[in-house]
């Protein structure tokens, strides 16, 4: 029974939420708010049962300790008062600093050292193209970080390296659309593929009818 | 192409500047949904990276501990999900150990979907796999568990992780051969804190951002990536089977071919226009 009636609900959200590009409507509206409230309800219960796991539970067990993130952690809502609300930056001081020290940390060996010694052309094993795409990307890296200089007025030699920069930044967020148009498509492509399937095709029917009828009556009206 | 298409003198490019949005639905539509009721069966060239990824798997032993991590949500299941899928299986042919933890709160339930949808080729659970749960935190929660793999006192189901003979097989991060993470989004706090630690980092990506992933791959810092689900129809090449991720590369291919036509077709109009005032 599952097997025929979950392909049909999920048909008909799908349908519900592509209305919108035929108009705003109510089905539209519908499919929104279930969503948002699905989504929020589960990240909701994951999170409790997380907390459950790798709070609760070791605290019952007698890691007290656990107590001072508690602590800090409910501080964040003393943001709703006035009178509290210095408190909540104690939370808010404990939770950027202990992230920008992990990240920033981290950063410099793998981001900054670790992409300039990547910078470095190693002759050995390479072969021709490989070497020409090396010396491309190493001139693009330095022509865009020249885009980035403002220290020094863009005219003469920095004003065209600074002109490769473009080009080359221009070239990489043309590639990264033609990416992201492809990437979005499969979304839709993997949805078309399971409404051709039976028995969500007979929503699609249904769905051209309702269009095709909502269509004639605008006309009518 | 100059031809005047409608009676009103209007030519083609003014009729598609003017009901461009409606003339593209339409045509996205027809051609998604044409391969779905026809198969054409476009042929699909193979990215390096792919075999790449592939052969690091293949070249695994049994007893090899693979770390995975799922950090995505189920409105990705395509892109990332379907490629997943795909690894999970290879990796569980090629019997080695997996560890899975996720850093996004929805990971673990679409670990758990895999696992009942793949061939788990006589794994035990506690033995062969294990699947630990969400890591709340993201980065710091990262730095957290590569300081301390052994940080999960129970696993996502809520049984002891104690008595595991998996979790027995390592002590720090480094004891894990191969680290495989699947994102949507820039890398670098995978990137950051995982990097250096593990032998062999893989990514499975949204092919939209792996123009800008490049560098990583470059420097050598990540090892190899798989592109979304483009990448998961080559690797179910690789693999000799013919699964959801090929049967989509039809419209995929026809859609994207589209694209570019309409990216000319505009830039020709625009063109035109632009050296018709003068």
């Amino acid at each position: 029974m599952s097997e025929f009636v979950t392909p049909l609900i999920v048909g008909a959200l799908t349908l519900m939420a592509w209305s919108l590009l035929y108009r705003e409507n109510v089905f539209y509206r519908i499919a929104e708010v279930l969503m948002v409230g699905f989504g929020m309800g589960y990240t909701l219960y994951i999170s409790l049962s997380t907390l459950n796991r790798i709070w609760l539970q070791p605290l019952i067990q007698g890691k007290f300790w656990l107590i001072i993130p508690a602590i800090l952690g409910l501080l964040l809502y003393t943001i709703y008062s006035k009178k509290y609300l210095f408190l909540s930056r104690w939370a808010m001081a404990a939770i950027a600093g202990a992230g920008s020290g992990y990240a920033v940390s981290r950063a410099i060996p793998v981001m900054i050292i670790g992409q300039i010694e990547g910078l470095g052309v190693k002759f050995s094993g390479l072969s021709t193209i490989d070497l020409i795409n090396h010396i491309i990307a190493t001139i693009a890296c330095i022509a865009t970080v020249s885009y980035f200089t403002f220290t020094i007025e863009h005219k003469g030699w920095i004003g065209g390296l600074a002109r490769i920069g473009r080009w080359s930044m221009m070239l990489a967020f043309g590639s990264t659309f033609g990416a992201t148009l492809y990437a979005n498509q499969i979304f839709t492509i993997e949805r078309a593929a399971f409404l051709a399937k039976y028995p969500q095709n007979v929503l699609l029917i249904v769905a051209v009818l309702l269009v095709v009828f909502d269509v004639y009556k605008r006309r009518k009206s | 192409m100059n031809g005047r298409i409608r009676g009103d003198g209007m030519d083609w490019h003014t009729f598609m500047s003017k009901y461009d949005r409606q003339i593209i639905f339409l045509v996205v539509l027809f051609l998604t949904f044409l391969p779905a009721f026809r198969p054409i069966g476009i042929p699909l060239p193979q990215f390096y990276l792919t075999n790449k990824t592939y052969y690091a798997i293949e070249s695994l032993k049994p007893g090899d501990l693979v770390l995975i991590s799922f950090d995505f949500t189920p409105g990705e299941w395509v892109e990332l999900g379907i490629a997943m899928r795909d690894i999970m299986q290879h990796l569980f042919i090629k019997r080695a150990r997996i560890v899975i933890i996720a850093f996004d709160p929805n990971g673990p339930a679409i670990a758990h979907r895999i696992l009942g949808e793949i061939d788990l080729k006589g794994a035990v659970y506690g033995t062969d796999y294990v699947v630990l749960g969400y890591i709340p935190g993201f980065e710091t929660g990262m730095a957290a568990f590569v300081s301390n793999p052994k940080m999960f006192e129970r696993d996502y189901y809520g049984n002891p992780t104690v008595n595991m003979p998996i979790m027995n097989a390592f002590n720090t991060i480094s004891d894990f051969k191969m680290y495989i993470f699947a994102c949507l989004t820039w890398v670098d706090p995978w990137m950051r804190q995982f990097s250096g630690k593990i032998e062999t980092i893989i990514g499975v990506l949204s092919s939209d951002i792996v123009p800008q992933v490049m560098p990583y791959i470059n420097t050598g810092q990540l090892y190899s990536l798989i592109r979304g689900s483009r990448g998961a129809a080559e690797y179910e090449q690789l693999m000799g089977i013919k699964g959801e991720a090929t049967a989509f590369m039809d419209a995929a291919s026809l859609t994207v071919s589209l694209g570019v036509i309409l990216t000319i077709v505009a830039n020709y109009g625009y063109l035109k226009k632009k050296l018709g005032g003068r």
